[in-house]
């Protein structure tokens, strides 16, 4: 019997009982670095830096999310890192979230390296996986995970610690927290802004004054992935940061004012480069708390060259 | 050197290192950072079952045009970050049927009471998508896979911008499905319902 007879054969799909549609989904720890942990302390992101897993259902219907810790696909292990030696490591709070439609649920998770020196200066990668589980017993015929991705690092000596006074909180947001720059004259001084013009503004969404600072950050020497079509800036000087520190009262925000100012020389007309920030919170104290942002920046084609060419 | 000296270097030494070990602790800071913004993806979920295996056995081939479609067969990044998609399958045994998880699509056929999920991601419109296409890097398993230019890809696609990795934010990708079933030998008909699972990580 040949495949093309059989199929005019008693096989046929149920698609009554199909009912599909598209899952909304986002995930806070897509990457998440945690440097300089001491073997044999117990880390909670929620109590230590107010960083739990949080899932966002942005469709109309609840879902429901299998929260796990897995050890990472070896071959997509970020450079320098290497798979926990054991997933039992880092603990979830919660393994199944349900979260309604349109909101956030979250999940405390807690790191502990074991209390032996073989581990100290290590760098290890573990992977959190968010599925989607089905609403009914039989199950979805497709489900998608986002999968994040929690660096660790062990610090390289023993050291006291005392988290009691641990003052970090991730309760401040930066947006947008990537800003696509097009068409950027070369020699001039470029304020930093989305395509409607805004800057990129810090708010401080805690009730007390926070301090921050800025800095930047050399994408080649980062354990960041570069975009599709984007190089690492050349220079990362070529972003200016005018105001370095700064104090933020509870709840209020701030208009950062960076500059990207390239020079004008022919290597860089046509480029694509990515550069990125970051913003500190914390700094000098216990815990220290930082987000990165991203700015991808396209430079103007070389014009006189093209006005040249079309005088030929 | 005299002792007195001796005794006063060695009090001066042990300050030191006094001072130092305090040092240390009190500079002691764990830094937690946030290195890439939310993933934040919209792709194809399903309730009901997948495929019924008729009564009387079936020997066959089938695209995902074929399929019933779950309503959106392609994943969006509607974030700000880039993604990498990598794949897998929970394909369930019963009723005599087992999944099987390598050999070529076209090549090497399913044998008795087996069934095997293939899938590549190419451009929507591509017309002709055929059993052909599907080569043994497609074949879906038990281990979540890595999209690669090969992996899960139309290999004579050169464009990266139909392939499952390094979706930059905004885009979106398309994915086929090729389900192939072998001659039922011993096994019976019933409903089994694998899940292909679709999963995103900030690449």
């Amino acid at each position: 019997m040949n495949k093309r007879t059989a199929l005019l054969m008693l096989f046929f799909f149920s698609l009554s009982a199909m009912k599909g549609w598209a899952a909304s989904l986002s995930l806070n720890y897509s990457e998440v670095l945690v440097e300089n942990l001491q073997p044999g302390v117990a880390y909670s992101m929620a109590r230590v830096v107010n960083l739990p897993v949080q899932l966002t259902n942005k469709y109309d219907e609840p879902i429901k999310i299998q929260l796990q810790i897995a050890s990472p696909d070896p071959k997509a292990v970020k450079k320098g890192f290497e798979p926990v030696p054991n997933v039992g490591w880092v603990e979830l709070e919660k393994n199944i979230l349900a979260v309604p439609a349109h909101q956030t649920a979250s999940s405390d998770l807690t790191i502990t390296i074991p209390d032996d020196d073989a581990y100290l200066g290590k760098k290890y990668q573990v992977n959190i996986n968010a599925n989607v589980l089905q609403n009914k017993p039989i199950g979805p015929s497709y489900s998608f995970s986002l999968i994040g991705r929690l660096l660790i690092t062990v610090a390289p000596g023993r050291e006291k610690v005392d988290l009691s006074s641990a003052d970090v909180n991730f309760d401040f947001v930066v947006f947008p927290d990537r800003v696509d720059m097009i068409d950027v004259p070369l020699g001039k001084k470029m304020p930093v802004l989305t395509a409607d013009g805004k800057p990129i503004i810090v708010k401080n969404q805690e009730k007390k004054k926070r301090n921050f600072s800025l800095e930047l950050v050399d994408p080649s020497k980062s354990i960041l992935s570069i975009e599709l079509g984007f190089e690492a800036t050349p220079n990362p000087n070529f972003m200016l940061l005018p105001e370095e520190k700064f104090t933020l009262a509870g709840q209020k925000e701030k208009l950062l004012q960076l500059y990207i100012e390239i020079p004008d020389q022919e290597k860089y007309f046509g480029r694509k480069f990515f550069f990125v920030f970051a913003v500190t919170t914390g700094s000098g104290e216990v815990t220290q708390g930082k987000r990165y942002i991203r700015v991808l920046v396209s430079t103007k084609k070389d014009e006189r060259k093209t006005i040249n060419e079309q005088n030929r | 050197m005299k002792k007195s000296v001796l005794f006063a270097s060695a009090i001066a030494l042990l300050g030191m290192a006094t001072v130092g070990q305090a040092a240390t602790s009190l500079n002691y800071t764990m830094t937690v950072t946030i290195t890439v913004a939310p993933i934040d993806i919209t792709g194809p979920w399903a309730d009901g079952s997948f495929i019924t295996f008729g009564g009387t056995g079936v020997n066959t081939s089938v695209l995902n045009a074929s399929l019933p479609a779950p309503g959106n067969w392609t994943i969006n990044n509607i974030g700000s970050t880039a993604v990498d998609l990598s794949l897998s399958v929970t394909a369930p045994s019963a009723y005599g049927w087992n999944y099987l998880d390598n050999g070529a699509p076209a090549t090497t056929q399913p044998g008795d009471a087996q069934y095997r999920l293939s899938a590549l991601f190419t451009q929507w419109d591509r017309a002709g998508i055929g059993e052909a296409d599907f080569a043994a890097n497609d074949v879906l398993t038990t281990t979540p896979t890595l999209c690669s230019d090969a992996q899960f890809a139309y290999d004579s696609e050169s464009d990266i911008n139909f392939k499952g990795y390094n979706m930059p934010t905004g885009a979106s990708r398309n994915m086929f499905v090729l389900l192939e079933i072998g001659t039922q030998g011993t096994a019976t008909g019933g409903t089994l319902a694998p899940v292909i699972h679709i999963a995103a990580s900030a690449h």
